[in-house]
Parts: structure tokens; sequence; C-alpha cells
């Protein structure tokens, strides 16, 4: 028997081999492509031929990973009978997002400021940290510093990379923290995220393009979604907004996200926090650098221009921690 | 793009056999070889591929000038210089001005040394260090300057050019010069032996480096106080073999997709832990890049030629500037300054007369040893090591508290590790005779299904290799 494989060999072997792992990956390779170029081949396909396209990798899916659309990890606290359990409706209904025109640009320079309208309840706290990368980056420092001033309060970091509110099939981030609520009994989440949604939503079977009035209001419809099971359970949301980006999907994306986290904050009583004014405002050109009070030049920024250098993550970790300061103020 | 992704895959399935189609006609397949490297690296920054062009462009020329410039060093200093400094200015240029403003500071004055925004292409410590070996090459023998293609393939050959191993120019042009039919590259070489390499690398990276990078060794690096001591010594076991399978892993599936080019790629790694000191470690870690500082840095400035204390600075140096390779960071210099000071002490031990280690006892201490180097490597700072060092013996969540962590999954890792090592030579020739006695058919249903297992038991999106930040 011939022992090598030729070229020829090789040009049918891999590509036999890479169809049957891709009939049986499918609908992880769905996932895949959902999550990095925000598109559906289920979608895309004849209901017939994606039905019959899927079915093996639905059926391995069936059997071998058994609950695998569950949660991949959850959090583990115990119950604490100290923390109220008040389902109290909100104080005034605010309005739903409605579908109007995107806003327009701010003049140069402005931001939009940040908003304090909560006041966190005295005793330990249990706070959730949520959001993509942006959150990963600043929850290592917030935790260490809370629990030094804190350490009777309990801090949890959920942060998950490359997630964020466009795609649910990829992970379901209202779902989850409003899970989260009702399980741990949270006193307070923390939010940051964002750069991972510029790109169109599909909402029952419709593409809503990203940037459009449509794309908003679902977003919108998104972060209601949060603040109306956490203004329902009493839990406080600090929504961190997010600074200048780099590049233009990204930064128009961010200047629309800030608007609708401030506008849906402001709706519903919670807070924003504004990093413009401490990394960069999104109406002016990006800078990596900042000229500091004492004339050194300090970097904030990694090298991606959507991420954090060790300088901008602490700026935005002492203002977490400064807002949280002020709103345990009575 | 990286190498374990789907959107790869798909490229290979459509490159591979248009590549081979093209082994008669070897001036147009080095060509696809060439443009296929500049397509994959712009998917990176499309910029870096045209920095890469003007690098390998600017060291064509230069070899170009030491041919016709013969017994002149002119070329071959300023080739030297221009080459290190560009690495030295694009990769550190930022650390030593954030260092030079964090010492003026202390004594009040400001920093003149002008901000510069930049990103150091990816890979860059790589094609640098391989232009390098071009360079002495042609200086040493001016009549082995390549034409501009063939440097531009050597340094953008797609299989090393984003985490090597580092090549060495005489040894891939042997290769591509190579007439023997049964050995030229171009048509796929050992075709079972690179479908298990990239196999075996894509389990220990995908499955088991990504494993323990997301159980064991990230939640414990990033709220080291938070666990108890047991806990970091756990994490710091798991890191040692996270890299060794990340890094190992790497290198076997570009050792894979090499063969499937024609190319035999550097020995990178020997088992490393299986070393019974420090020296035997660094002749089977990263061999390409510890040769290549052993044969162009530590001999250069007199190896152990010069006298003991000598050869002990040399040592040092040159351990120092592997750690800097890594990156700008202090935590690699103290990596780096860890592993010289080790082997110096070895060489000190050794010239007192100490007897040798029994064996097991010898791979012990050296394998602990390297774990607590690691320590410094992983970490983003080096009080971030400190404190992690610091915890095992008063960590302020205790000593034995045990959290969720997944004891059974690391020993068994460390069982794996440990004892498949020793025979993996063995181990490898035993199932690539197998898999060639099964045939096509069988041998590819059962690749197909190994995937598929391994695709199923790993985490979701495209894992980052560690090697691809330097």
């Amino acid at each position: 028997m011939r022992r090598h494989l030729s070229a020829r060999q090789l040009s049918w072997l891999l590509p036999g081999i890479a169809l049957l792992v891709c009939v049986s990956w499918l609908t992880s390779l769905e996932k895949y492509l959902g999550a990095r170029y925000h598109f559906s081949l289920e979608a895309a396909l004849p209901s017939a031929v994606s039905e019959a396209l899927f079915a093996p990798s639905r059926w391995l899916d069936e059997r071998i990973r058994e609950g695998g659309s569950r949660p991949l990890f959850r959090l583990n606290w115990p119950s604490s009978s100290d923390v109220q359990e008040v389902q109290a409706p909100p104080k005034r209904t605010p309005e739903p997002p409605q579908l109007k025109d995107l806003p327009p640009p701010l003049p140069p320079g402005e931001f939009l400021a940040t908003l304090a309208q909560q006041k966190l309840a005295p005793g330990p706290q249990r706070i959730l940290l949520a959001g993509d990368s942006m959150m990963q980056g600043i929850a290592p420092l917030f935790m260490r510093d809370i629990m030094r001033l804190h350490p009777d309060w309990q801090v949890q970091d959920l942060s998950r990379q490359s997630t964020g509110l466009t795609v649910r099939r990829h992970f379901d981030w209202p779902l989850r923290m409003v899970d989260e609520m009702d399980a741990q009994n949270l006193t307070l989440v923390v939010i940051f995220l964002g750069p991972n949604d510029p790109w169109d939503m599909l909402v029952d079977g419709r593409r809503h393009v990203f940037p459009s009035p449509g794309w908003a209001l679902n977003y919108a419809l998104r972060v209601d979604e949060v603040l109306s099971a956490a203004v329902q359970r009493q839990v406080r949301v600090i929504w961190v907004g997010l600074p200048v980006m780099k590049e233009g999907r990204i930064r128009d994306g961010a200047v629309l996200q800030n608007h609708i986290f401030y506008e849906r904050a402001a709706q519903w009583g919670t807070d924003y926090l504004a990093t413009e004014p401490l990394i960069g405002t999104l109406s002016t050109p990006y800078q990596k650098f900042k000229l500091k009070e004492d004339g050194q030049r300090v970097n904030l920024r990694a090298d991606d221009g959507i991420h954090l250098a060790p300088s901008g993550l602490r700026m935005i970790n002492q203002a977490l921690l400064d807002h949280i300061a002020k709103a345990l103020q009575p | 793009m990286s190498f374990v992704s789907p959107e790869f895959a798909l490229l290979c399935l459509v490159f591979l056999p248009i590549y081979w189609s093209l082994a008669e006609h070897r001036r147009a397949q080095r060509s696809l070889l060439i443009v296929s490297a500049y397509g994959l690296y712009a998917t990176w920054v499309p910029v870096f591929a045209w920095v890469l062009l003007a690098y390998s462009t600017v060291i064509w020329a230069l070899g170009r000038w030491m041919q016709r410039a013969g017994a002149d060093r002119l070329p071959w200093v300023l080739g030297l210089w221009l080459a290190g400094s560009f690495l030295v200015f694009i990769k550190y240029y930022e650390f030593v001005r954030e260092t030079f403003q964090a010492l003026l500071q202390l004594t009040g004055f400001v920093s003149l040394l002008p901000v510069v925004d930049w990103v150091a292409p990816v890979g860059v410590s790589f094609f640098t260090f391989q232009a390098v070996s071009y360079l002495v090459m042609v200086g040493r023998a001016p009549a082995l300057a390549r034409s501009w293609s063939d440097v531009l393939l050597f340094l953008s050959f797609w299989p090393t050019l984003f985490a090597g191993p580092i090549w060495r120019a005489e040894h891939f042009f042997a290769q591509t010069d190579e007439q023997d039919p049964a050995r030229c590259v171009g048509r796929p070489r050992h075709a079972w032996l690179a479908l298990y390499l990239i196999t075996l690398g894509l389990v220990q990276k995908v499955l088991l480096a990504s494993w323990l990078s997301a159980q064991v060794v990230d939640p414990v690096y990033k709220y080291p106080d938070q666990y108890a001591s047991v806990s970091l010594a756990a994490a710091m076991l798991g890191y040692s073999l996270q890299i060794l399978l990340d890094f190992a892993g790497y290198t076997l599936v570009v050792t894979g997709l090499a063969l499937l080019l024609g190319y035999r790629l550097p020995v990178n790694f020997r088992q490393p832990y299986l070393a019974r000191n420090l020296s035997d470690f660094w002749t089977r870690w990263h061999v390409s890049l510890s040769s290549f500082i052993r044969d162009y840095i530590y001999i250069p400035m007199g190896g152990n030629r010069l006298g003991w204390g000598r050869t002990q600075l040399n040592v040092l140096t040159g351990m120092l500037i592997s750690g800097l390779w890594h990156g700008a960071n202090w935590t690699f210099v103290v990596w780096g300054l860890l592993h010289g000071l080790g082997v110096v002490v070895q060489n000190t031990a050794k010239r007192w007369g100490m007897p040798a280690w029994p064996r097991w006892a010898a791979q012990i201490l050296t394998f602990v040893f390297v774990t607590v180097a690691w320590v410094f490597f992983r970490a983003d700072t080096v009080p971030q090591a400190l404190l992690m060092l610091q915890g095992l013996w008063h960590s302020p969540a205790g000593f034995w508290q045990s959290e969720q962590m997944p004891w059974w999954g690391l020993l068994g890792i460390v069982a794996l590790v440990w004892g498949l090592s020793p025979r993996a030579l063995r181990w490898q020739r035993l199932s690539v005779a197998w898999l060639a006695r099964l045939g096509p058919w069988l041998g590819g249903v059962l690749l197909a299904l190994l995937w598929c297992v391994l695709l199923y038991g790993a985490p979701e999106g495209v894992p980052s290799f560690i090697y691809y930040r330097f």
C-alpha cells in the first residue's frame, strides 16, 4: 500500500475532512459567523435547506453538548437574608424609546455629562460587573480597590470578551443580568460595553442596519430590558459611557451608544458615568496621549484605539470609585 | 488572521491545491507564496504589509551593497545597525520614554522626548532576527546575496511570519535551492506527519492551553489576593503548562503547515520540562531564539573564551536581551535576569565541584525555578508578580481554602505532559505510521472525528497565541 499522500490526494482529502467537520460543527460555526461578521447562514438559506444542513450538528448538540445552550458559567454567591427583596414598581413610568432621527453630533469639546440620580442603600453591597473587554480591563482594578475600601462588600466580575447587546445568540446580556439580579440579590450593577455592537441587528427576522433609527430604537429597547428589570428590583445601575474611539464604525457607534445609554438612564432614573472628559471626547479627534497637569504626556489607550492602557484604566476606575462613594453619602 | 480560525482553514483549502499545482513552475509558486503571505499579513493591519515590504526591500538592498562592496564592512555594520535599531525604536521607544519620564519626574525635570503614536507590526521581533541572520550570512560570504524576491519570501514566509520559529537564512535558502525532486520544496512533504502535527498542535493549543488559561490561570492572575496560597501555586503550575502547550502547540501547527508547503522548519522545542538544569532548559525551550542569541550575541561577545567572570557577564547579557526581546516591560527584564542569574549560580556551583543531583531531583528543581520565573513573564507588572509570589506563603485568602480550582483537570494535564513527554517522538512515529497504514479514507475520517471532538471541547471564539504579541 502507498504510504505517502500526494498533492492530488490531499486536494480531496482536506476538503473532505473540512466538510465532515463543518457539517457536525455547523451550529457553532453559525454562532461564530454571527458574533464576528453579524451574518446568519441559517437566515440566508432557504428554510428547508438550512434545516437539512443544520440537522446533524443539532443532533450532536442535543446528545453531546447536553445543556450546551445554558450559561457556561454562573455566579455562586451565598444567598443573603440581610438584603431587602422589595419588588417595588418604579416611581414613575419612563417614556419608552421612540423611532426618531439619529441624534445630531455634539459641538466640538462637548459631551454627555455624568448622571448621578441614585443613592446606594447603607450597608454592604452586592455588585455585579458586566460588560465586554472594556469592563475586563477595569474589573481587576475596581475589585481590588473596592475590597480594600469595603471588605464586607461582595463584587463579582461577569465581564466577557467580544460580547455586547447586538447579537443575542452569541451572548444574551439582558437575560443574563436579569437572571443574576434575581438569583443573587444584587444591589448594584456596573455596565461597561459597546465596541462590539455597531453592527446590523437582526430582530424577529428583520435586519436593522447600523446606523439607522431602527437600529437605535432596538438597541435602546435592549438597554431598557436591563434598566427596567433593575429598577423593578431596586437594583442600582451605573452605565459607564464609552470614551473616544479611533476607528470610524466603532467611533460612530460610541457616539450613538452614549446617546442611548444617557437617554435611557435619564428616563429610568439610573446613573450614567461619562468617561469622555477623562479619556477624550467623541466630539474631538482621537488622541492616544493626554497632557497631565504636571506637563507630562501619559498614554491612555491601547494600540488598537479601542481599549485602554493602564493609565486610562486607572482614571476610569477612580471615577467609578468616586461615583460610588458619592452615591453612598446620605 | 489567526492560524486557528475558520477563515484561515477555508483559505488553506483554496490555496494549497493551487500552490501544489504550480510545483513545476517554481517562480510562479514562490510568487504565490509571497503574495499570500502579504495578503495574510495585511489582514492584521493593512499598513503592516507595506512596512514589511519596505523593510525587506531595504534588507535586500543592503545585501546587494555588501555583495558589491566586497571586503568593505560599512554596509554590513550599517545593515546590522539599521535592522537592530528598527526593532529597538519601534518596539521599545515608548518604554524608554515612559521610564525616562518617570525618572526625570523624581528630579523635578520634564522629559523632552516626544510622544510617538505607532503600533509595532505583528511578528516584528521574528522577522528582524531573520533579517539579521540574512545580513550576517551575506556579510560572511557576499556571494550569497539573494534576489529581491528571495529576500521577500524569506522574510515573509507565512508559517513563521507571526511567531517563528526563527529561520536562519542559510537553512532556508538551502531548502529553496534544493534541486533533488525528492527533497525540493513546493510539494507536500511527509503529509501524514504534517496532518498529525497540525492535529496535535490544535489539541495542545485550542483544547488544553485554552482550558488552562480560562479555568486555572487567568482568574487567579486577575485577582491574586482573592485566592489561597495553594490556588496561587496551582495557577503558577498551570501557566507553566499553558505557555508550553500554547507555544509548542503553535509550533507544531506551523511545522505541519510548512511541511504541506514542502518546507522543514527548524526545531523549536525538545521537551523542555524534562531539562536537568537551566542550560539544558535553554537547549530545549524556544530553541530557534536561544540558539540565535547564542550564535549572534553570546559568542560574538566572547562566549566562554575570555575567562570565567566574563563568561558569566556574557550569560547575563544574553539572557537579559532574551528577556527584553519578548517585550518592552520590566517583567521581561526581571524574567531574563532571573534566568541569567540562575545559570550563573549553576555555573558557580559546578565550578565549586558541587556533585550532580539525581536526575529526578534536578528535573524538579529546574522546573520549579522555571515556573517561578514564568510568574514575571505572565504578570502585567512586577508588583503583580511579587503579589503572586508573596501570596504563596501569606495570602489574604488563607492557605488551604479551596476555591473552584479544577484540580482534576489540572493534574490530568500534568500527568499527560510528563507521562507523554519522554516518549513523544516514539508516539509520533507510531501514530504517523498508523495513520499511513489506515490510508486516506479511514485516516481522513479519523482525523475528521478528532477535529470534531477537538472543536466540541474547545472554548468559543478564536483563541489568541501568547507569542503573537512578541
